[in-house]
């Protein structure tokens, strides 16, 4: 079998593999993007919210498949088990759009085929090629060698290659938030916006923990729209699930039984019920605790596969996006100047930094948190302070 | 080929191989992977974690993330096969 041999080579068509792609390839750069998936998408869950911003850095998008364009954010709060008060925001832009992964990621991961990158799917990355310390590629469930200049490990938060590689470890388990989303789906586009008052996202808030099992939390549940149909979930650290055996049906029946949501969403018929871990704070980790990079010889890691995430908002689809093009430019540096080592690479890590991703993780300190582990009432204050305000404040 | 998934709104692709894998002499039957999957996955049997089934695995890696005795190695199902899931 005649050797392949890529300028740069991306593990994971999501977010950030497909836009580093699309990205790499417009540069000139000889790219393939490896998927362990039949197509794209189609092992992915997500809170199915695209914030507006990266509209902003990728206008492309705007061709992309959409299903709603979100222009608030109701927040209710809840108390006895009932909604005690309603924020309601609305803008006169939208925030976020609605937009479920399995169309969304197929549609993006033609637009880098498009610009020119090769898609393999259908295939695992299963260890990474290194010689003389320098990433030199990877090695496929198929037994095949596929060498890069630089490797691109978007792979998501478990990212199995920036483990091999040596970059990064395992997530610790408190650093996980184990979601479950359901997918609900309304008769009519008309019932949804009649349910949501508008074209809000919908957040309900537990600040004194009666709903939602204590500490570990991230602590609302969401309602994330699409055009008639809709996620709705919550999350539990996984170290927390571990210990206290949460029971999400007992805790969504009892949900459920809210009178707001009686009135609103009677007519919403179950579609799929869905989990997926999510990092949080693991990027704050890094910065504390000095381990992990983002790059070494020969390898950057962009998105959840770094740790990356909005700490106010738990959104990952932008810093995913966002660091896929700036690794991708980074590369093409690179190559320009022949030097995939880590003394170059660290441009990367610098320049996420300084932008909006390294801002979002600097403000919101995991340690603001955790300083108030035994201080209930005070742990409660922080959580709304630190997660909810910031989310409608960065929504201006 | 797919076929209708055990779990609502997911296809399933078999042949996955074992992408899970527990290794006995560091279990030390704590269960934590147990609790934490989803999918009821995984199973104790004579004091150590063993995979049940890997049809209602939603490939999260709980498991993996869980383990206290890192007795657990993950990776991922064979390319194209495993979980298809329709509305993430």
């Amino acid at each position: 079998m005649a050797e392949q041999k890529y300028d740069v080579v991306i593990v994971g068509a999501s977010f950030g593999g497909c836009t580093a792609a699309k990205v790499a390839a417009e540069k000139g750069l000889k790219t393939l993007m490896v998927e362990r998936a039949s197509a794209p998408g189609e092992k992915i869950v997500s809170g199915t919210g695209l914030p507006s911003l990266v509209m902003a850095e990728f206008p492309w998008l705007m061709e992309a498949p959409l299903e709603r364009t979100i222009t608030g954010l109701t927040t209710h709060f809840l108390k006895g088990g009932q909604v005690q008060t309603t924020v309601k925001v609305e803008l006169p832009i939208p925030i976020a759009y609605g937009i479920y992964c399995r169309i969304f990621i197929k549609w993006l991961a033609e637009q880098a085929v498009k610009a020119g990158a090769k898609l393999m799917t259908s295939t695992v990355a299963t260890d990474v090629i290194k010689e003389r310390g320098m990433v030199k590629g990877i090695v496929t469930d198929a037994g095949e060698e596929i060498r890069s200049d630089i490797l691109i490990a978007a792979d998501g938060m478990w990212s199995l290659i920036g483990i091999k590689a040596g970059i990064r470890k395992k997530v610790a388990a408190e650093d996980i938030m184990n979601g479950v989303w359901l997918d609900f789906v309304m008769p009519t586009k008309e019932d949804l916006d009649r349910a949501l008052g508008g074209s809000n996202l919908m957040m309900f808030w537990d600040p004194a923990g009666e709903m939602l099992p204590p500490h570990g939390i991230v602590g609302y549940f969401g309602v994330f729209p699409c055009e008639k149909s809709f996620h709705f979930g919550i999350g539990t650290v996984i170290s927390h699930l571990a210990e206290k055996r949460i029971n999400y049906d007992e805790l969504y029946r009892r949900f459920f039984q809210i009178e707001y949501w009686k009135q609103n969403f009677s007519q919403a018929k179950l579609r799929s019920r869905m989990w997926r871990p999510y990092p949080i704070y693991a990027a704050l980790d890094r910065e504390q605790k000095g381990n992990d990079r983002t790059y070494g010889n020969g390898i950057m890691i962009v998105g959840d596969a770094a740790g990356f995430e909005e700490p106010s908002s738990g959104a990952g689809i932008h810093t995913a996006m966002l660091s896929g093009k700036m690794a991708a430019e980074v590369a093409a540096d690179a190559l320009a100047e022949g030097d995939p080592s880590a003394a170059f690479l660290k441009r990367y890590e610098e320049g996420w930094r300084s932008s909006i991703i390294g801002q979002g993780i600097k403000n919101y300190a995991r340690k603001d948190i955790s300083r108030y582990a035994g201080d209930e009432e005070q742990m409660k204050r922080k959580i709304l302070e630190v997660y909810a305000m910031p989310l409608i404040t960065a929504s201006f | 080929m797919p076929r209708k998934g055990k779990l609502p709104g997911t296809e399933w692709v078999p042949d996955t191989g074992d992408f899970i894998k527990i290794e006995p002499k560091r279990c030390n039957g704590c269960a934590k992977c147990v609790v934490v999957c989803f999918g009821n996955c995984l199973g104790i049997r004579r004091g150590k974690a063993t995979v049940l089934t890997y049809e209602t695995c939603y490939e999260c890696g709980a498991c993996w993330f869980v383990c206290p005795e890192n007795a657990i190695e993950f990776s991922w199902p064979k390319g194209g096969t495993g979980i298809r899931i329709k509305y993430g």
